[in-house]
């Protein structure tokens, strides 16, 4: 029920004044003696004295005019790569450069969101005309090379922010997809088993407490039924804030086997007893002649494996689909409730969810925090999106990232689990992140564990014996990290890059790295984190677990799919217009959520705003849409 | 779960040879998981070549199963109201009217 939403993390724009080409052989950032050169640029490229200043020039703003990171750029877009400045215009062109590339810092220091595209179309119209009114001054080749650059800047960006949004529509799509099956699977099993000819359908059950469950079997609307119902909620909702409580307490206990087996334990009850449970439904509303023999072999199958591609290994889209069918299967099994029980839970479910993610002290909050501090995963049930992104495409995302992210080792949890009590573990505003990084600048053995990616970065330059080829593949990935590649950018990484690497990457600040970029703490952290740990390198030959990458995206927490569901049944069980009115107000609220994800770039949870909507619309549509069509049928002002 | 690419050839055959031997706990669905989710990978070259056998193998056990269960299940769909009140022991739920 808790949700886990993250976005993956804003490009950071680093648009920064761009190195003047090569004055000679002075660095290029700290104007001593120069030995290097960046390999990709060659003769006309810039120069360095050391590691460390192309390392820092290259943050500065020289990954943009790169030739390599053109020419990558250009193969990507199948073009001939474009001409660098030759090295005439180049004293000229300085000044002008300098300008525009200024007035482009300040424009998107401005805080540009991702879905802000009218902010940044007006930018680079003003920068657009900015260059144009630098170029008058200018003599007239410069005109020309001036124009065609900011010509192909500009395309560039468009071509980056085309990808994002499409990487946007992709993960919500990605995400909404699997919700709408669980839903639709459970309209289909209410739909079957309460259809009247099954003597299976779920029974309410016996949590009433002493005298009133009593008075639970007695019907309608009586005060003690209302009062029966609370209670019945109640326990339900206190039974899963004992669950997540347990669950915050064992996590930070570190008891993970605890918490695995427990939620194997879960899984299985639901694979097993569960899908007994509608399969007994569905066979006799179907008269299916069934034999015990050939049942338990088909349950035997169906749960063992479930347990094994969920918990161990498997194709992705098999554990995607077991986790949509769990979902379905515990919206089937609270299908039992009384009606108004239902709503109470739900609506003490939404309230729930508020209090856990958002609070201070809320507990699904103080897990994610305490899996930063413990750098442990949260075996949490969530239901991620990105593995498929990754592996749909991008492989070449994968080979060049590859090698700067650190070696995750062995995966503790997965990345689905189960729940009542499933919560998001991808969040964190940016206080806490700005937080985190003020903690690791504090602590200073902490940041031997935090290595960043600009750390991983630096290290890779400062302990390479050939840098300029370092260089390159910086480029590549520079380029080639389109959306889901920005994994690792900006100083915030710094707690990003231990195991929870996922969970902050999502909930990065473009507006905060914005900021960061220039000032001091990032830099700090950033040498600290360097000097003391070389052996990190090492790693970066290692290949690292998928989980780095995967889990930067939509996150949903399975409790979410489960209670969409629980919604939607109860709607079903009325009439097919609430079931139609549920469905699209759940969604409608989901990506609202989204929406505000986007927004807010925090952990939010995905209960409240849905449940309000489906509420809301369930019974405005059963009080108005349900009598008025049937008047309308009535009257025959509609062919039926 | 790190995926099939970030694996070393050794590790997908110890996966592929724990699925096939887990299998063998009346688990034919495990084999059919295991022919399709590993199959990919034997394209790779450095996928050791025991692989392949194992995988063949998972298919013919999982195929044994298929008709095995098909049979039986055939039989007793067609049998069942001949088999009278045996049948009716080992029926889940009794369809009523047939």
């Amino acid at each position: 029920m808790a949700t886990a939403f993250s976005s993956p993390r804003d490009e950071i724009e680093l648009n920064n004044t761009d190195p003047s080409p090569p004055a000679n052989s002075k660095c290029n950032v700290c104007q001593k003696p120069a030995s290097f050169m960046c390999s990709s640029c060659g003769l006309n490229g810039p120069r360095y004295c050391s590691i460390d200043c192309q390392t820092q020039g290259w943050r500065e703003g020289h990954y943009r005019l790169c030739k390599g990171n053109e020419q990558a750029r250009a193969t990507a877009r199948s073009r001939t790569p474009n001409t660098q400045t030759d090295n005439t215009a180049d004293t000229a062109a300085t000044d002008v450069d300098d300008d525009t590339s200024l007035s482009r810092v300040q424009t998107r220091n401005s805080g540009i969101s991702r879905f802000g595209a009218a902010q940044i179309i007006n930018s680079r119209q003003r920068r657009a005309s900015q260059t144009a009114a630098n170029n008058q001054d200018g003599n007239i080749p410069m005109v020309e090379l001036q124009a065609g650059e900011t010509a192909t800047d500009a395309q560039l960006d468009e071509e980056e922010y085309a990808d994002e949004l499409r990487f946007y529509i992709r993960q919500i799509y990605l995400v909404i997809q699997p919700v709408v099956i669980c839903i639709i699977l459970s309209i289909f099993w209410v739909k079957v088993s309460f259809s009247g000819t099954s003597d299976y359908a779920p029974v309410r059950p016996s949590y009433s407490i002493g005298s009133s469950s009593a008075s639970t079997t007695t019907g309608t609307s009586s005060s003690s039924s209302v009062v029966s119902s609370l209670t019945t909620a109640l326990v339900i909702v206190g039974q899963i804030v004992v669950v997540t409580v347990a669950i915050v307490f064992f996590f930070r206990k570190g008891w993970i086997k605890v918490l695995i087996g427990f939620f194997m334990i879960v899984v299985l009850g639901l694979l097993g007893f569960m899908t007994y449970l509608l399969l007994l439904n569905l066979i006799q509303v179907f008269f299916i002649p069934l034999d015990y023999i050939t049942m338990v072999f088909a349950l035997w199958n169906f749960a063992v494996v479930g347990l094994i591609s969920i918990f161990w290994k498997g194709p992705l889209w098999l554990q995607q689909a077991y986790l949509t069918i769990m979902s379905s299967l515990m919206a089937f099994s609270l299908t039992g409730l009384e009606e108004w029980t239902t709503w109470m839970l739900l609506g003490l479910l939404a309230i729930w969810d508020l209090i856990a993610v958002l609070c201070p002290f809320g507990p699904l909050r103080l897990l994610i925090e305490s899996s930063r501090t413990q750098q442990r995963e949260v075996p949490a049930l969530l239901y991620s999106v990105n593995a498929v992104w990754f592996m749909a495409s991008m492989e070449d995302h994968f080979r060049i990232s590859r090698s700067f992210l650190p070696q995750n080792g062995h995966v503790i949890g997965t990345n689905w689990i189960f729940g009542g009590s499933s919560r998001n573990s991808s969040a964190s505003n940016l206080q806490e992140l700005q937080a985190q990084v003020n903690r690791s600048n504090a602590h200073t053995p902490e940041p031997v564990a935090d290595t960043s990616t600009n750390t991983q970065f630096g290290q890779a330059r400062s302990e390479s014996p050939e840098p300029l080829k370092e260089a390159h593949t910086i480029h590549n990935w520079r380029h080639s990290s389109g959306p889901q590649g920005a994994v690792i950018r900006g100083p915030q990484d710094g707690n990003g890059f231990t195991r929870l690497r996922g969970e902050s990457v999502n909930t990065i600040e473009i507006n905060s790295t914005d900021h960061h970029l220039e000032t001091n703490p990032t830099t700090t952290l950033e040498t600290d984190t360097v000097t003391p740990n070389p052996q990190r390198s090492d790693s970066d030959e290692t290949p690292p677990d998928e989980e780095d990458a995967e889990r930067s995206g939509l996150k949903l927490g399975l409790g979410d799919f489960v209670f969409y569901s629980v919604l939607i049944a109860r709607a079903a069980m009325y009439d097919w217009i609430t079931t139609v009115c549920c469905t699209v107000a759940v969604l409608m609220g989901l990506t609202a959520t989204i929406f505000l994800l986007v927004l807010w770039k925090k952990a939010l949870p995905a209960l409240p705003i849905s449940i309000a909507l489906g509420v809301m619309f369930y019974f405005v549509a059963k009080a108005v849409l349900v009598p008025y069509v049937g008047a309308l049928c009535v009257l025959g002002m509609v062919a039926v | 779960m790190p995926s099939l690419d970030k694996m070393s050839g050794t590790e997908i055959l110890s996966v592929g040879k724990k699925m096939f031997y887990g299998g063998f706990a009346f688990l034919p669905l495990l084999w059919l998981v295991n022919v399709i989710y590993l199959w990919p990978t034997l394209k790779r070259t450095d996928v050791p070549a025991q692989l392949r056998r194992y995988l063949i193998y998972s298919i013919l056990g999982c195929l044994a199963w298929f008709i095995i269960t098909t049979t039986w299940y055939a039989l007793f769909v067609n049998k069942r109201v001949t088999w009278g009140a045996t049948a009716d022991r080992i029926t889940v739920v009794i369809p009523k009217g047939v």
